[in-house]
C-alpha cells in the first residue's frame, strides 16, 4: 500500500511539471493529450464547482469525500445531486442529456444506461485518468470490463474504460448461525458440502433456504449461487458480453438449471417463494425462518441490525466442479464524466479520491465494501468482515458473474420471468435456458 | 374564415352557428390540443422511430409495429386483458345491476350508508387499493386467514405468486373496485324510471324476474353503457394495479399490454417499441368503445319508435 501512494505522488509530480510546461506554452490550452491529463495545482484555479449525479445509496460516502476534497482545496467546491434509485435511474439519460448536466455523472452498467451514453457521445473515455491515477491496478480484468463499450455503445465489454466504481456490491450466503450450530453444520466451503447442508437441515425439519422471489430478481441472485458452482465466471462474462458462440444452453449451466429446480423440488426451497415479498423474506429470516438466505452484501447491515452482530453469518457461494469461486457480483453504479464539462481533470481528481484505498475505512464505516484490492480499513463487526473476505475470495478468482440482465435490453424482463416459471415448476431446466438464450440471439442479431 | 367578420351576424340565416362560439370553447380545446392531442401525435410519431430517448432517433417506418404485431405475446397479454373485462367490467355490472334490482324492489334502512360504502372502493388511490390487496393476498394474509380458520388450510396459499390464480385474485380486485360504481349509475337510473311503469307491470302480476326484465332492464340502458364503457375501458389501460401486485409475474402470468409497454418503453428503452404498443392500445380501445357506445345509440331508436 506504501510504495502504491509513492508510486501515485511521483506521477503526479511528473505530470505537475509537464503541466507547467504545457500550460506557459499553451495558454489556455488543457493539458496535451500526450501529457496526459492534469492531476494536481487544482488551488490555482479559481473559484470552481463539479457537482456530481448520483443515486441515494452512495449519499453518505460522497458527502464525506466532498468535505475531505473542498478541505484540500478550499476553491473547489463539490456540489452532489442525489436522487432515490427510481428516480435517478428513470432520469439520468436526460440528465446527462441536459444543457447542464453534472461534470460527474453516476450512470448503471449494460445497454440501457451505460450503453446508451456511450451511444449518444454524452460520456467521455477515462483511459487516460486510470493511466494517470492507476485506478485499474487493483482490479481483476473481469472487474474492469463491465466498464468497456466499444465507441458506438454497440458492444458491451470491450473498447475504452467508460467508468469506475468504488465499492463492491455481491451475491453471497447468509447463514443463522444459531441453526447452524444446532444442526451440526459447518461453514460449507465446496458446493457439494453446501448441498450436503441443506439436506441434513431438511431432514431436520428446518427450511434449508429462504427466498422472496415475488418482484423476480431476487431468485436470478439465488441462482447465481448454483450457476456459479458449474459454469466458470469468465465464460458467463463471455456470454453477457455478447461473444460469437456464446450459449446459455451449455451443459454446465444447464446443470445449474437443473440444480436450482431439484432444490425447489426437494423442499429446499419455502414453497410461496414466486409469493413472497422480498423484504418480508429477509426479515422472516432474520426472525428466524430459514438456514440460508441466499442474498447480496447490501443486505448486511439490516441482517445484522436485526438478529444482532453474532447471530448472522456470510458466505461467498462455495466453488463446485470448476474448483474456483464465482458470484452474481459486479462494482457499484460507475462514476461518469460528462462530455460537456468545463473541468473533467479536476472531476476525475475528485474521483480519484474516492477511488483511493486509502480510504477503504469510510466505506466500511457506510457498511460498504471497498473494491480495491488491499484497500485500508477495519470491518467494524464480524458480518462485515465475512463480507470483506468474501469479497477477497471473489476477486482474487476473478469470479464477477456481473447481472445476467446486462446482456440485452430485455433480459432483465425475460430472465426474472423465465427463472419465476423454473421455480414455479412450471418450465424444465431445457426451457428454462433455452427462452434466455432465444432472448440473446434475438438480440445480437439485431 | 373566407367570409368576412361580421358577416355571420347579418348575412347568415337564422341558427347558423357564430363564429364567436368557437371562442367560448377555445380554452378547453386548447387544453385538449395540448395534453391530449399533442402528446397522441408525438406518440404516433415516437412509434416509427428507433430512439432509446436521447441522441438521434432512426426512423423507421412500420417495423416497430411489425415488431409487435409480429410478437405472440402481444396477442396472449390481450387474451390476459379479455379475462380482466370479464372481472372489472361484466362482473361488476352484473353485480350492480342485481344491486339495483333488490335496492328499487326493497326498502333498506340505512341505504344511504350501503350506498356509500360500497362506492367507497372507487375513492381510494389505486395504490393504495393495490398494496391493502397484496396484503389480502399474501401468505398471511387474510383470505388465507379465513381460509384456515374454516379448516381448508390445504387451499391456502400466495395467491399472487400461483400462475394460474394471479390473474383472477387481480380480476377479482376490479369487480370489487368496479362494483360499487356501477350501482351507484343504476340506482340513480331506477330512480328515473317512471314510477307507473312498476305499477303498471304489479298489476300485470309481473314477479320480479320479469319486472326486471322489463322494466329496470331497458329502463337502464344508458346508464349500462356508460358502465361498460367506464369499467371496460379500466380493464384493457389498467397498470397500476397490476404493477404494483404483480408487476407482470409470476412469470408473465399477469402480463397485459399495458405491462408490456412498460417494458419495452421504459425498462428497454426502446420508446418505438413502447409507442407501437401504446398506439394498438389506444386504437383496440377507441374501437371498443364506439361499439359500446353505437350500441347505445342504437338502442335508443329502438326505445323512441
Amino acid at each position: 500500500m506504501k510504495d502504491q501512494g509513492t508510486r501515485r505522488a511521483g506521477i503526479a509530480t511528473a505530470t505537475a511539471g509537464a503541466l507547467l510546461v504545457a500550460a506557459i506554452g499553451a495558454g489556455a490550452v488543457p493539458a496535451l493529450a500526450q501529457d496526459g491529463p492534469k492531476t494536481s495545482g487544482w488551488e490555482e484555479l479559481g473559484d470552481v464547482t463539479i457537482r456530481v449525479g448520483g443515486e441515494g445509496s452512495s449519499e453518505a460516502t460522497l458527502t464525506a469525500f466532498a468535505e475531505n476534497f473542498t478541505a484540500m482545496y478550499p476553491n473547489v467546491t463539490v456540489k452532489l445531486e442525489i436522487k432515490s434509485w427510481d428516480d435517478f435511474m428513470g432520469t439520468v439519460l436526460n440528465i446527462a442529456d441536459s444543457p447542464d448536466a453534472p461534470d460527474i455523472i453516476f450512470g448503471n452498467q449494460g445497454f440501457t444506461v451505460d450503453g446508451a451514453l456511450v451511444e449518444a457521445g454524452l460520456i467521455i473515455p477515462l483511459d487516460p485518468y486510470y493511466d494517470a491515477y492507476g485506478w485499474g491496478e487493483n482490479y481483476s480484468d473481469g472487474a474492469k470490463a463491465q466498464f468497456r463499450f466499444s465507441e458506438d455503445g454497440k458492444t458491451f465489454g470491450s473498447g475504452p474504460l467508460w467508468g469506475i466504481a468504488e465499492s463492491a456490491d455481491f451475491v453471497g450466503v447468509y447463514y443463522n448461525k444459531e441453526k447452524l450450530a444446532a444442526l451440526g453444520l459447518e461453514i460449507p466451503t465446496t458446493f457439494a458440502e453446501f448441498e450436503a447442508a441443506l439436506e441434513t437441515a431438511k431432514a431436520a425439519g428446518e427450511l434449508p433456504i429462504k427466498l422472496g422471489n415475488q418482484a423476480g430478481w431476487p431468485g436470478t441472485h439465488a441462482f447465481g449461487v448454483a450457476q456459479g458452482a458449474f459454469w466458470p465466471a469468465a465464460e458467463v462474462r463471455d456470454w453477457i458480453f455478447g461473444a460469437e458462440g456464446a450459449d446459455y444452453t451449455n451443459p454446465a449451466n444447464l446443470q445449474a438449471a437443473a440444480t436450482m429446480a431439484s432444490w425447489v423440488e426437494k423442499g429446499y426451497i419455502n414453497e410461496d417463494a414466486n409469493g413472497l415479498d422480498y423484504d418480508q423474506a429477509w426479515q422472516e429470516f432474520a426472525n428466524g425462518d430459514g438456514v440460508f438466505l441466499p442474498a447480496g452484501s447490501w443486505l448486511a447491515a439490516g441482517l445484522r441490525d436485526t438478529m444482532g452482530p453474532d447471530k448472522v453469518g456470510f458466505f461467498a457461494p462455495p466453488a463446485g466442479e470448476s474448483g474456483s469461486i464465482a458470484a452474481v457480483a459486479a462494482l457499484s453504479l460507475p462514476f461518469h464524466i460528462s462530455s460537456k464539462s468545463q473541468n473533467p481533470d479536476l472531476a476525475a481528481a475528485f474521483i480519484s479520491t474516492v477511488m483511493s484505498p486509502e480510504n477503504g475505512q469510510i466505506y466500511l464505516d457506510n457498511g460498504r465494501i471497498p473494491a480495491a484490492a488491499g484497500s485500508a480499513g477495519t470491518p467494524a463487526d464480524p458480518v462485515t468482515q465475512d463480507l470483506a473476505d468474501a469479497w477477497s475470495a471473489i476477486a482474487a478468482a476473478d469470479g464477477l458473474m456481473y447481472y445476467q440482465d446486462w446482456s440485452t435490453d430485455t433480459m432483465y424482463d425475460t430472465f426474472t420471468g423465465s427463472l419465476q416459471e423454473l421455480i414455479g415448476g412450471r418450465s424444465t431446466p431445457e426451457e428454462f435456458v433455452g427462452a434466455i438464450q432465444e432472448d440473446w440471439a434475438e438480440f445480437q442479431g439485431s | 374564415m373566407s367570409r368576412p367578420r361580421g358577416a355571420a351576424g347579418r348575412g347568415s340565416p337564422p341558427g347558423e352557428p357564430r363564429l364567436v362560439g368557437f371562442l367560448y370553447v377555445l380554452p378547453a380545446l386548447a387544453a385538449f390540443a395540448v395534453f391530449g392531442v399533442w402528446p397522441l401525435l408525438q406518440t404516433i410519431l415516437f412509434s416509427t422511430w428507433k430512439w432509446k430517448g436521447i441522441g438521434t432517433p432512426e426512423p423507421v417506418g412500420l417495423e416497430n409495429y411489425v415488431d409487435v404485431l409480429g410478437d405472440p405475446d402481444i396477442y396472449t397479454a390481450f387474451l390476459r386483458s379479455l379475462v380482466l373485462v370479464v372481472f372489472a367490467a361484466i362482473l361488476p355490472v352484473c353485480i350492480g345491476l342485481l344491486l339495483a334490482a333488490l335496492l328499487s324492489r326493497v326498502r333498506i334502512r340505512g341505504m344511504g350508508t350501503y350506498r356509500v360504502l360500497l362506492f367507497l372502493p372507487q375513492t381510494i388511490a389505486m395504490v393504495v387499493v393495490a398494496i391493502a390487496w397484496g396484503w389480502i393476498y399474501s401468505r398471511d394474509g387474510i383470505v388465507n386467514e379465513i381460509l384456515r380458520t374454516v379448516g381448508l388450510g390445504g387451499v391456502a396459499r400466495a395467491w399472487l405468486g400461483d400462475f394460474d390464480l394471479a390473474l383472477p385474485a387481480i380480476g377479482l380486485i376490479g369487480t370489487w373496485l368496479n362494483s360499487g360504481l356501477c350501482m351507484v349509475l343504476f340506482v340513480a337510473g331506477v330512480q328515473k324510471i317512471p314510477i307507473d311503469l312498476y305499477d303498471a307491470a304489479r298489476v300485470d302480476g309481473a314477479g320480479p324476474w320479469s319486472e326486471f326484465r322489463a322494466v329496470t332492464l331497458p329502463g337502464l340502458r344508458n346508464e349500462v353503457i356508460v358502465a361498460l364503457t367506464l369499467t371496460v375501458i379500466f380493464a384493457l389501460r389498467n397498470f397500476d394495479l397490476i404493477w404494483i401486485t404483480t408487476g407482470g409475474g409470476p412469470g408473465d402470468a399477469t402480463t397485459t399490454p399495458s405491462i408490456l409497454l412498460y417494458h419495452f418503453g421504459f425498462e428497454a428503452r426502446r420508446l418505438g417499441t413502447g409507442s407501437a404498443i401504446a398506439v394498438v392500445m389506444t386504437v383496440v380501445i377507441l374501437v371498443v368503445s364506439v361499439i359500446l357506445v353505437r350500441l347505445g345509440e342504437r338502442g335508443d331508436e329502438g326505445v323512441a319508435r
